[in-house]
C-alpha cells in the first residue's frame, strides 16, 4: 500500500513526499534512524500530503486575509498577489485568491487518516 | 479496513486533487514557493503585534509577495506599525526583503554573501537595503511538508548575521513599548521567528532558543 501512495504522490507532483527517508524515527538506545512501521509510515505520508495541500488551499488564503482584516485599523489589503520579479507590473503577477478550494479533499484525507489510525490494516 | 478498500479511498482523494490542481505554471510556482503560507504566517505576525499594543495600518491596495527578494521600496504596498507610545516613531512591515549582514559591517564584502533574505520583516527604515541593525523583527516561513535539519542550520546562519550573542535584554519591540516585555539574547535585540507547518520542527527548538530564535508551529 505504501508503494501505491508513493506512486500517487509522484503523479500528484509531490514526489518529495514519497521519499521514505522522511519517515524515520531514531532508536532510543543507539540513535540509529529506522523507518517507521508500515502503518505509521502510511499515516505520516498522508499527513504530509495534508500539509502539502494546506499551503495550496484557497481556505488558507481566506483564513489569512480574514485575520488580517480583523486586526488592521485602516486600509486592509484588498487582495494578495505573487509577482515573479520585484519590478513586475501587476498584470504579470498572480492573484493568490485563485488557489483552488481543497477543503473537501483535505476533509476526505483526514477521514481516511483517522480510519487507518483506528482500524488494524490487513496488509500494508 | 482491508487493503482494497484503503487503496480505493486513497485513489479517490488523489483523483479529487488532480481535478482541482491548478494548471497555471505561475500559480503553481507561487504555491510551491510557499507564498500562501507566507500570507498565513503574516496574519499571525499582525495579530501578535496588535496584541502587544502596536497599531497596524496598510498602505496600498494589493499585498505583493515576490518571487525574488530585494530592497525595500517605499512605493511598494506595506504595513505601518505604530508603537504603543507614538512619540518613539513608527516602523514598517515588508515582505521578501534582503538585509545587509553583520559580517559586512566587520569587513568589506562584495560577493553574494553581502545580503540574506528574510520573508517578513519589521524594520526601522522604509527604503533601500536594511542593515542588520534596522531589523526589529524577522520571520522565516517554511511551508515544506517535512521539516529537515537544514532549515535549522539556515536560521542559525541568519541569526548569526543579524546579531551578536549577548546576555538577555529587552527586545527592540519591547523597548518601544510592546507588552509583555520579551528578553532576547542578542545585540541588536531583534526578534527572530521560524514559522513552520510540520510539527516535527518542534523537536529542534531548544538549542536555537539560546540564540533568540523563536519556533512557531503554525499549521493551516
Amino acid at each position: 500500500m505504501i508503494d501505491a501512495v508513493e506512486a500517487r504522490l509522484i503523479e500528484a507532483g509531490a514526489a518529495e513526499l514519497a521519499d521514505e527517508t522522511n519517515y524515520v524515527s531514531a532508536d532510543e538506545n543507539t540513535g540509529e534512524e529506522r523507518l517507521l512501521d508500515p502503518k505509521h509510515r502510511l499515516i505520516a505520508m498522508l499527513q504530509a500530503f495534508d500539509r502539502y495541500l494546506a499551503v495550496r488551499d484557497n481556505a488558507t488564503y481566506q483564513n489569512a486575509m480574514g485575520r488580517i482584516r480583523q486586526n488592521i485599523r485602516e486600509g486592509s489589503p484588498e487582495r494578495a498577489m505573487f509577482v515573479p520579479v520585484a519590478d513586475a507590473v501587476e498584470s504579470v503577477g498572480y492573484d493568490l485568491s485563485s488557489a483552488p478550494d481543497l477543503s473537501e479533499v483535505r476533509l476526505s484525507l483526514r477521514r481516511l487518516e483517522e480510519q487507518l489510525r483506528e482500524e488494524p490494516l490487513e496488509s500494508s | 479496513m482491508d487493503r482494497a478498500t484503503a487503496i480505493s479511498e486513497i485513489d479517490k482523494v488523489f483523483s479529487a486533487y488532480r481535478r482541482l490542481r491548478p494548471s497555471d505554471k505561475r500559480l503553481l510556482k507561487a504555491l510551491k514557493d510557499g507564498k500562501l503560507y507566507e500570507l498565513y504566517v503574516l496574519s499571525f505576525v499582525i495579530v501578535d503585534l496588535v496584541k502587544r499594543g502596536f497599531r497596524v495600518t496598510f498602505q496600498g491596495h494589493t499585498l505583493k509577495f515576490k518571487g525574488s527578494p530585494g530592497r525595500i521600496k517605499r512605493s511598494d504596498p506595506h504595513f505601518v506599525i505604530v508603537p504603543p507610545n507614538p512619540a518613539v516613531g513608527r516602523f514598517w512591515l515588508f515582505v521578501d526583503i534582503e538585509f545587509e549582514t553583520l559580517g559586512s559591517k566587520q569587513i568589506s564584502v562584495s560577493d553574494n554573501s553581502l545580503r540574506h533574505e528574510i520573508d517578513i520583516v519589521v524594520v526601522s527604515v522604509d527604503n533601500g537595503y536594511p542593515k542588520n541593525s534596522d531589523i526589529i523583527l524577522g520571520v522565516e516561513c517554511k511551508a515544506v511538508a517535512n521539516f529537515s535539519k537544514s532549515i535549522l542550520k539556515e536560521v542559525l546562519g541568519v541569526r548569526r548575521e543579524l546579531s551578536l550573542l549577548q546576555s538577555p535584554t529587552p527586545s527592540l519591540l519591547s523597548a518601544f513599548g510592546g507588552k509583555p516585555s520579551l528578553s532576547i539574547p542578542a545585540d541588536p535585540a531583534s526578534e527572530y521567528w521560524l514559522a513552520y507547518i510540520d510539527p516535527a520542527g518542534n523537536s529542534y527548538r531548544e538549542s536555537p532558543g539560546a540564540f533568540g530564535i523563536e519556533f512557531k508551529h503554525l499549521q493551516p
